[in-house]
């Protein structure tokens, strides 16, 4: 220790070789082309840089965009083995839009081809083997 | 023990089964997610598809008949008072008028009318009878304006 105090020769060298990792560390870090571009926004969204803010850009059309989210995740449901025409509106419990769902859910069972199901015209298919040895 | 045709039929039911069962699974499926908790609770005991449908559509039907009776009542109750806002009570009364309809039991054309001038104050009474008396005289009908 003594020795090495002594040396600034060494001391430079120590501490080469002890920056080196954290440089390289540092490096590959901002190298990456994420980082790099979330620093940039940040820093956009702060006022720096060219142009205008990004972030404030529109925040009543992204309220909107929220607020129409909001609106059809609770307002409606959709099954997802279909498509779009399987969002129907739920039906209220005291039966206020009933008439409206009820148009709208047989079109819809309908457009996928199940309407058979609901007005009665499918029954189960009867076994044609009768057995009469299951004990 | 089953013959070899009788062993076929059975393996065609089956499968046909199994297509029938899948499709009734996905109605009701498609039903359950549209509806509430506690509507979800009175048609899970049901078997097929078929009695659940109409257990759901006789409930339903009961309940939205007794709301359609108490908003028709309350239309035909609406008032407005002197002095207040006539845009504001007739878009009330439209409103009104829409959510029966949505519930399949709108006021005819003529019931809307009368609703409609025995709703307003009595300070309007001398206009409506002139705009009724010019009407009659015309032989037109009073209309709602055209969007």
């Amino acid at each position: 220790m003594l020795y090495i105090h002594s040396s600034p020769r060494l001391h430079l060298l120590l501490a080469l070789v002890t920056l080196l990792p954290v440089y390289k560390l540092l490096t590959s870090f901002l190298n990456d082309q994420f980082v790099i571009r979330s620093l940039f926004t940040f820093l956009h969204s702060k006022g720096y840089g060219p142009g205008t803010p990004q972030l404030n850009l529109q925040p009543h059309l992204k309220s909107f965009r929220s607020q129409l989210f909001t609106f059809l995740s609770t307002m409606s449901t959709s099954i997802k083995l279909s498509e779009d025409f399987m969002r129907i509106p739920k039906v209220n419990d005291d039966g206020e839009n009933w008439v409206i769902y009820k148009a709208r859910f047989i079109w819809s069972i309908d457009a996928r081809g199940y309407v058979d199901h609901i007005d009665g015209s499918s029954l189960a298919p009867v076994n044609p083997v009768t057995r009469t040895d299951v004990a | 023990m089953l013959t070899g045709a009788e062993a076929t039929l059975e393996v065609e039911w089956k499968k046909d089964m199994k297509i029938w069962n899948q499709r009734e699974a996905i109605v009701k499926q498609h039903i359950a997610a549209t509806i509430s908790d506690s509507g979800f609770m009175k048609i899970c005991g049901k078997t097929t598809a078929r009695e659940i449908w109409e257990a759901l559509a006789e409930d339903s039907e009961k309940r939205s008949r007794m709301v359609s009776v108490n908003l028709r009542r309350r239309l035909q109750s609406e008032c407005c008072v002197e002095k207040g806002d006539v845009r504001a009570h007739f878009a009330t009364l439209s409103t009104m008028r829409e959510n029966l309809a949505a519930m399949g039991h709108p006021p005819s054309e003529d019931d809307f009318y009368s609703i409609i001038l025995g709703s307003l104050p009595p300070s309007y009474d001398p206009h409506i009878s002139a705009i009724c008396v010019t009407s009659s005289v015309l032989l037109a009908k009073l209309y709602p304006p055209k969007n």
